[in-house]
């Protein structure tokens, strides 16, 4: 990560995955976590192209004392009300989520975890509110490596999957779990009463960001599905039905017509295609080992 | 029967059209209207036929009868009718002036044979 500071800012300039960010930020609080995060990725050249130019600053002058916010800002646009400046670090996690979504077209996106062994990409696509990243951030020290919480970004060259390792987002009761089940996690400070509940941050492990220019081929979809108690249940899924669930999750098919048509056809062509309903996490990694052709020579 | 039959029918947009066939099903892009459709097989079929020409309802369910290796009655027929304006109401196909109509001759569909003949709909 490359900073500097100017005047009234600091600046930042890193990668994330395919995408080299710009931040300049006069919030104080925020560039530790900064750092802390994505510290261990490459850094960019100086003179790199940069795909998102952002800003997080203060609010008003008038609420720099009492009850201090941070506003998001995105080439001059302010997209979201603004946060308290204590939730500076979640407002710029989510909001450079929001940044990719409205500006990642060359990849077909959809919204998913993203985890790869063996050069094979597990794709885990699913709602918001179905355990997606808890389940991603328990694979993720389940021998599996993290590429993402959220985004599964399939390029038009070969259909591989690029990694985009941010910041995963633990909500509620799944910080404890996170913390219970893989005690080698570095989880960042607890935001409480954040627009999403109590929220905090795994960081990327650091093989995820060292690697982040590795992509996967993809080879499993699994459409997972939290249920407080249920017993694991885990079938085939018709790619007829995986086609049209994934062409409704994906933040940009629409938007890419007969290209996002095309590619998502590949991609369901070449994987083997599940859906998962679970209540323990242990039941799921479990069943995950027996995915076809994980454990081939 | 309905006024399917006393026309001729087409595809509205063939070049439009991108194709993903599944095991039973069929995922189908219109870069026309921008939407995704997923068609059960005898739709599917249908779609193909009036893809290659213009059909005569006539020509049509006696041809899909024969692939489907079904018999011709009544109930095909309003069969037949009904996945038509299904796909007309989808803006895949339209009815047309018979003038236009080159009539049917029996060609098989590009998509290969279509052997099964339970109930189908357009989803």
């Amino acid at each position: 990560m490359l900073s500097y500071s100017t005047s009234s800012a600091q600046n930042f300039l890193y990668r994330s995955g395919p995408f080299v960010v710009r931040l300049r930020t006069p919030i104080k609080g925020l560039q530790p976590l900064l750092r802390w995060c994505y510290d261990a990725a490459e850094e960019p050249a100086a003179d790199a192209y940069v795909h998102l130019n952002l800003r997080v600053d203060q609010g008003p002058l008038r609420r720099r004392f009492l009850k201090p916010q941070a506003v998001f800002r995105f080439e001059n646009r302010t997209p979201f009300e603004p946060y308290p400046q204590n939730h500076a670090f979640p407002l710029l996690e989510w909001g450079t989520n929001w940044c990719i979504a409205m500006r990642g077209h060359r990849f077909l996106m959809l919204h998913a975890g993203v985890l790869e062994r063996g050069g094979q990409a597990l794709i885990l696509p699913a709602m918001p509110g179905s355990g997606k990243t808890t389940l991603t951030a328990a694979l993720a020290y389940r021998g599996w490596r993290f590429l993402s919480d959220e985004f599964a970004l399939i390029d038009g060259d070969r259909g591989h999957v690029h990694p985009l390792p941010r910041a995963a987002p633990l909500k509620n009761n799944a910080i404890d779990v996170i913390r219970a089940l893989a005690p080698a996690a570095e989880i960042g400070p607890v935001f409480e009463k954040t627009r999403k509940g109590t929220v905090a941050h795994l960081r990327p492990p650091r093989d995820a960001l060292e690697r982040q220019h590795e992509t996967a081929a993809p080879a499993w979809i699994v459409f997972p599905r939290y249920i407080a108690g249920h017993d694991l249940r885990i079938g085939r899924l018709s790619r007829s039905m995986a086609f049209t669930r994934l062409s409704q999750n994906s933040f940009n098919y629409r938007i890419l017509g007969a290209t996002g048509f095309e590619r998502l056809a590949t991609l369901i062509r070449r994987c083997a295609c599940f859906s998962a309903e679970y209540g323990r996490l242990d039941d799921i990694a479990a069943a995950l080992e027996g995915l076809p052709g994980l454990h081939a020579p | 029967m309905d006024d399917a039959t006393g026309c001729n029918w087409g595809a509205v947009a063939p070049s439009a059209l991108h194709w993903a066939e599944w095991d039973t099903e069929t995922s189908l892009f219109n870069a026309d209207t921008g939407e995704t459709h997923l068609l059960s097989e005898l739709p599917a079929t249908t779609l193909r036929l009036l893809c290659e020409r213009d059909w005569t309802f006539d020509a049509l369910y006696a041809h899909l009868a024969s692939l489907c290796e079904t018999d011709v009655t009544p109930a095909w027929q309003e069969k037949i009718a009904g996945v038509l304006h299904s796909l007309e109401a989808l803006e895949l196909v339209e009815q047309r002036a018979a003038a236009t109509a080159r009539g049917g001759d029996g060609t098989r569909p590009r998509g290969g044979t279509f052997q099964r003949s339970e109930e189908h709909a357009v989803v």
